[in-house]
């Protein structure tokens, strides 16, 4: 995969770096970039093609700029948990305060979309249950999950409240995370 | 977003912040087992490929329909360079711009006797476009 070293200016590289950083992806590139948006489309409507799709248009268009220095997976990466992390926070606030409403009151709401909405809420619920079920046998990496990767607590830390001596902590996210990315890759996570 | 609902979402954020974390440091192998979910490699990806293609097409057709919508645009008159015009061109601009208008008569007369140089003469020509411009608005 291309770094860019063309640089156009001090800050930002200029679009035809863009277009020739993306133009250079190998098929190693577009398989480790898929894999990328596998996890940044988890608990939204949009497929893996749909976030590599979007991020490349946003790249491709100048909407999000390469800052000189920083590798360009990395850019790509960011701008995948961006387009992710947006999804999900539309999906997870809007639908709340119209269902509050819909709940309410079933004549109250009759616009389109509900059905979306309900799909997006339970998406969620669903990603969150396989996500606790996921780690029901396995309660220190459930606490080095929470606290470490959600929480961004110190490794202290998180040893301390999961109960493991500092040495045993790679150890135990390498098993966390080998068994998150095993549960994605097999669809039980989605 | 209420409180549950953004511990909901940090709580994704910080599952796709592992994956990538992992992803980092995977194995081909590991790699192709969480892009292709079960599927064929090359299907992942000629879909990656696919996706890409379709931003990139999409991309310079939105280029094309704005470079479009800007020549329909009235404001939209391309000036051309007074820097870059030859010493006929000028000429050729004044002379028509002249015959078009009375009052010129004196510039034209000046331009004849040689009383007016080339930055002078490029200087008239830059206002005449600028006037013509304004016309055209």
């Amino acid at each position: 995969m291309n770094t860019g070293s063309g640089a156009a200016s001090a800050a930002h590289h200029d679009q035809d770096d863009v277009d020739d950083a993306v133009g250079a992806w190998s098929d190693d590139d577009y398989l480790r970039l898929t894999a990328r948006a596998v996890a940044a489309a988890l608990g939204t409507d949009l497929s893996p093609e749909d976030v590599l799709n979007e991020a490349a248009s946003l790249l491709l268009s100048g909407k999000r700029p390469w800052k000189v220095g920083v590798p360009f997976e990395a850019h790509v990466t960011m701008v995948m948990k961006q387009i992710g992390s947006n999804r999900r926070r539309a999906m997870v606030s809007r639908p709340t305060k119209e269902l509050e409403v819909f709940d309410n009151d079933p004549d109250a709401y009759r616009g389109p979309g509900i059905d979306d909405m309900v799909g997006s809420r339970l998406r969620v619920e669903r990603l969150e249950k396989g996500l606790s079920q996921l780690f029901d046998d396995d309660p220190v990496g459930w606490v080095i999950f929470e606290a470490r990767l959600v929480e961004q607590m110190s490794v202290e830390d998180a040893c301390d409240l999961a109960g493991i001596p500092r040495k045993d902590y790679e150890t135990a996210l390498k098993r966390v995370t080998r068994k998150l990315a095993k549960a994605v890759g097999s669809g039980a996570l989605r | 977003m209420s409180r549950n609902d953004e511990t909901r979402r940090q709580g994704i954020d910080g599952l796709v912040e592992a994956l990538m974390q992992y992803i980092d440091e995977a194995n081909p192998a590991e790699i192709e087992e969480l892009a292709s979910r079960g599927g064929e490699r090359t299907a992942v990806v000629s879909a990656a490929r696919a996706a890409v293609a379709r931003a990139r097409s999409e991309v310079a057709q939105r280029r094309r329909e704005r470079v479009r919508e800007r020549m329909r645009s009235a404001s939209f008159k391309p000036t051309p360079d007074v820097s870059q015009l030859s010493l006929a061109e000028l000429k050729a601009i004044l002379a028509e711009h002249v015959a078009n208008d009375d009052a010129s008569r004196t510039m034209a007369a000046r331009h004849e006797k040689g009383e007016m140089d080339e930055a002078e003469l490029r200087s008239v020509v830059a206002d005449i476009l600028r006037l013509r411009q304004n016309q055209d608005e």
